[in-house]
């Protein structure tokens, strides 16, 4: 089974980001990057798959040179190559620009499955991975809390309100993991040591046959019109136990549709 | 001492090592009541990302030697 993972590289946890006023976009330059930890997940969840059933992951990343590190992350987990589009073409591009992009160079791999993150754990949009299967013409199996492959079929638990849908297609397909489907490996030194010998190919919007009218700046249907603060939360309810506890925490939780 | 003249490799691999012993780190935290085995595993691979970082073979790390 060969498995792509669409992958982000973002700023690190670690950082505290910072908008630039000007693009009101999310400063990335001269910032320590690492693998979203969302898209984390997702290979993870590949890794797993191929663990049980064989074949192989490759990772596919849109970003700047600077997205070396996150993708060697993903190497040292255990993906067995990497493809990193990098191009200043690139730069300004909304999510159908992104979605282009990782669909072109998708189409390049021989595949069953594509695995995204539900959404980037930077910009939240969760646009791409539905534009995406729209472009490769895959069923798309999103919101995914559990994952397993029969023969050629994919199934998914699919979290809803009340709990969750199962949720079958047939390969291929392309699926949407959740914060809580897993929780990732880290890179060992045997998998970072590994990850330097595995290869990486690089491919510009050139190569993948996208001009100015299908991807960057000038492409763009999206805009940022403004930036803000969330508003504040209310504060908290503090409830004094009389003997009555357990009944209020049920009240509240089914109040909030959450038992 | 001879100067490395991959400075930006040796940044990577550091930086590689650096985020490696952070996932570990943030891998191991919840489960130190619930899975020791899981956090012991944790501390004997930052312990032998340390050991070879602490061994210095710089030219090794970023493939020279």
């Amino acid at each position: 089974m060969n498995v792509v993972v669409c992958a982000k590289v973002v700023p690190a946890s670690t950082v505290t980001n910072r908008i630039d006023p000007d693009t009101r976009r999310l400063v990335r330059k001269d910032v320590t990057q690492e693998l979203d930890p969302q898209a984390a997940k997702a290979v993870e969840e590949g890794l797993r798959l191929i663990d049980k059933h064989g074949g192989a992951i490759t990772v596919v990343v849109m970003g700047g040179d600077d997205a070396t590190i996150g993708i060697r992350s993903a190497l040292a987990m255990g993906a067995a190559a990497a493809v990193h589009i990098s191009d200043p073409a690139l730069a300004g591009s909304d999510a159908l620009g992104t979605a282009k992009t990782l669909a072109a160079a998708i189409r390049r791999e021989s595949f069953d499955l594509v695995l995204c993150a539900t959404e980037s754990s930077d910009s939240y949009t969760g646009l791409v991975p539905g534009q995406l299967a729209q472009l490769l013409g895959l069923p798309p199996l999103t919101f995914a809390t559990a994952l397993s492959v029969d023969g050629r079929t994919v199934i998914i638990r699919r979290q809803s309100e009340g709990g969750y849908d199962v949720v079958t297609a047939t390969l291929p397909a392309l699926v949407t993991v959740t914060t809580g489907i897993n929780e990732p490996r880290y890179p060992t030194l045997k998998g970072i040591m590994g990850a330097r010998k595995k290869e990486i190919r690089k491919l510009t919007a050139a190569d993948l046959g996208l001009g100015p009218s299908d991807v960057g700046g000038r492409a763009a249907r999206e805009q940022v019109l403004t930036i803000g603060r969330p508003p504040a939360r209310p504060p908290g309810k503090i409830v004094k136990d009389e003997g009555d506890g357990g009944t209020r925490i049920a009240e509240f939780l089914a109040a909030a549709k959450l038992a | 001492m001879s100067q490395i003249p991959h400075s930006q490799a040796l940044d990577e691999h550091l930086q590689e090592m650096v985020l490696a012993l952070h996932a570990a780190v943030k891998g191991a935290l919840p489960h130190i009541n619930d899975d020791p085995a899981l956090v012991d595993q944790a501390i004997r691979d930052c312990e032998e990302i340390l050991d070879v970082v602490l061994e210095g073979d710089v030219a090794s790390w970023i493939g020279t030697s």
